[in-house]
């Protein structure tokens, strides 16, 4: 095979060159201690009594406030029910009071400032479309982007859960709950600016 | 407040531009070229020489203050010294850097006496003149830590110290000595202490005495909880603190503190650093400048250039520089002439109202301080992008 026919952008130029090439060093997160379900049960249960005294805005901080950094996917995903059902009770006419009250939050000795929380909302709202697309594709829908590996999990949520939008006028259960993440994502946008979808995705914390 | 001045170079990206200390050359990055413009009235003109070497394209340059010698670097992995002739012409020499990946950005250190540069490898090259050899010889630093592309540099005031961003997501403060061109015996213990952290010593090749354990010293290493490729880093004029801008839209200024205690009749120092970020709502930065001790300029994706401003308790970005001002931006008329503006609509399926609202139309490559005040600010600052679009800023 003469050279012109290699395809160079295969080629691993380490293997030729270096010596010793440690492995490949994807920024990490830092470590966080791992988070018991007792731990998600107590906040679910927080947070419902929370919902049902009208206290909306107490609740949805009390999930941005503790975000499941360190725990595993049964923990997390746990944590993404809290989150959803926190946001399906706000009425579309409530959230931009929340929202500009959760985003001028001081810091505090417990608890990081409104513009943190800000992206820690940002985070469950993609991993919420990604949880959703998912459940449809596995309902029939055809979504070709789910079936792909797009590495760092928050990557891959905000990918799956942006294909999501427009595929298919079918309705479903599954297109109101995206309707809802997507009127968040728009007003979430408009307070926190283009760098909340930014950092959504240079985060290595996950949610 | 005076407008900006804004000229179109060309129609291709720009990813670097430096003036000489007198401002009347600009070099400017295009392609694989570096192209050579003179002050001429309100603008600048192009020359007719240019410094064409290299064979791919190249991704930084920068002019010496003193001596006006310029250095490139470029993806073919050669850095080169240019200097003029006194006929006006202009040589190059190469650097023996020994780079194994593209160069990324290139810069002299204050004193003129090297040259930093920075590798795709992760490698950092402090380049020095080797008399004997009569040639420019590059000593790689860091070669231990990382195998991320060096995306930024920054020289210390004092020539000893380089800070760099890298695309893993770390900044790291570290000793620019070279082995082979600074002296390697510590006479007094004293001088392993620098403003931003100890030389690392060692007493083992030497039997005794001290030597510093020069290539590998890393002084602090900082990174954001939410990450983010850092395309910039800065050290303030008096070089006490340090800001870089990572892909997370944020800034960040880092003050290192030297606390000095006696131990068995040693002076020894302690060091510790405390970190303000500033997280922003618009798009990343791609490039810093100090203005001020208490004042950074940062531009990058957003098209415009913003400033922050330390009030005393803290840092905050306090102004935007974006309102269009289309007084002064030569060449523009020329480039939205009727039948550019009908083949744009053509071939990209675009309009008109695409314009941005700001003077550069495309991302902000560049920051470099055009004119001094009578204090050592900065009261004009330039910008360079993806536009191919020059403009100097006044500093609000």
């Amino acid at each position: 095979m003469s050279y012109q026919y290699v395809n160079h952008r295969l080629i691993d130029v380490d293997a030729i060159q270096e010596r010793q090439r440690k492995e490949a060093e994807e920024p990490t997160a830092p470590e966080y201690p791992p988070v018991a379900l007792r731990d998600v049960e107590a906040v679910r249960s927080a947070c419902l009594s929370d919902v049902q005294g009208d206290r909306k805005y107490a609740a949805l901080e009390r999930v941005l406030v503790t975000p499941p950094y360190g725990g595993d996917d049964a923990a997390k995903d746990r944590y993404l029910e809290i989150f959803l059902e926190v946001l399906n009770s706000v009425k579309s006419a409530e959230v931009d009071q929340i929202l500009s009250t959760l985003s001028q939050k001081p810091a505090s000795q417990d608890s990081p400032s409104g513009v943190e929380l800000m992206d820690v909302l940002m985070k469950y709202i993609y991993k919420g479309m990604g949880r959703l697309n998912n459940s449809a594709s596995n309902a029939g829908v055809a979504s070709p982007v789910s079936t792909h590996a797009t590495g760092a999990s928050t990557m891959s949520g905000l990918v799956s859960g942006m294909s999501t939008f427009g595929i298919g006028n079918r309705p479903s259960k599954d297109d109101s709950g995206m309707s809802v993440l997507l009127g968040w994502h728009e007003k979430v946008v408009n307070i926190a600016g283009h760098a909340s979808i930014i950092r959504v995705m240079t985060d290595r914390r996950t949610v | 407040m005076p407008t900006p001045e804004a000229q179109l170079l060309f129609h291709q990206p720009i990813p670097d531009h430096a003036f000489s200390q007198d401002r009347q050359l600009l070099a400017v990055a295009r392609g694989s070229k570096v192209l050579l413009y003179s002050r001429a009235g309100n603008e600048y003109a192009k020359q007719d020489q240019e410094l064409d070497i290299n064979k791919q394209t190249i991704t930084s340059v920068d002019i010496a203050p003193n001596s006006g010698r310029i250095v490139t670097c470029s993806q073919d992995r050669n850095p080169y010294v240019w200097e003029q002739q006194p006929t006006g012409e202009w040589k190059a020499s190469l650097v023996l850097a020994g780079l194994k990946r593209a160069g990324t950005q290139i810069r002299w250190s204050p004193d003129e006496t090297r040259i930093a540069v920075g590798c795709g490898s992760g490698a950092i090259a402090i380049c020095y003149f080797d008399e004997g050899n009569n040639t420019w010889l590059g000593k790689h630093v860091l070669t231990k830590q990382t195998y991320s592309t060096v995306l930024s540099l920054a020289w210390h005031p004092n020539s000893k110290i380089l800070a760099s961003g890298y695309a893993d997501s770390k900044t790291r403060v570290h000793s620019a000595l070279a082995r082979g061109f600074d002296k390697a015996r510590v006479k007094k213990l004293e001088e392993i202490i620098t403003e931003w952290g100890n030389y690392e010593v060692s007493t083992k090749e030497s039997g005794g005495s001290p030597v510093y354990t020069k290539n590998n010293t890393v002084f602090a290493e900082f990174t954001n909880p939410s990450g983010g490729w850092v395309h910039a880093v800065s050290f303030s004029p008096s070089g006490e603190a340090l800001a870089y801008a990572a892909h997370d839209s944020s800034i960040t200024v880092v003050y290192a503190h030297k606390s000095l205690r006696e131990e068995a009749g040693q002076t020894v120092a302690d060091f510790s650093y405390s970190r303000f970020t500033v997280s922003t709502t618009l798009l990343p930065f791609t490039s810093l400048l100090w203005s001020r001790e208490d004042q950074i300029i940062a531009a990058g994706h957003d098209c415009y250039p913003v400033i922050f401003q330390n009030s005393g308790e803290g840092w905050a970005l306090t102004s935007k520089l974006n309102a269009l001002q289309l007084a002064g931006t030569g060449g523009e008329e020329a480039e939205e002439s009727a039948f550019n503006k009908f083949r744009q609509m053509d071939s990209m399926g675009t309009t008109s109202k695409d314009v941005l609202g700001t003077i550069h139309q495309n991302t902000i490559c560049s920051l470099r301080p055009y004119e001094m005040g009578p204090h050592g600010d900065v009261v004009r600052f330039s910008s360079s992008g993806r536009d191919g679009r020059l403009v100097i800023f006044p500093v609000a």
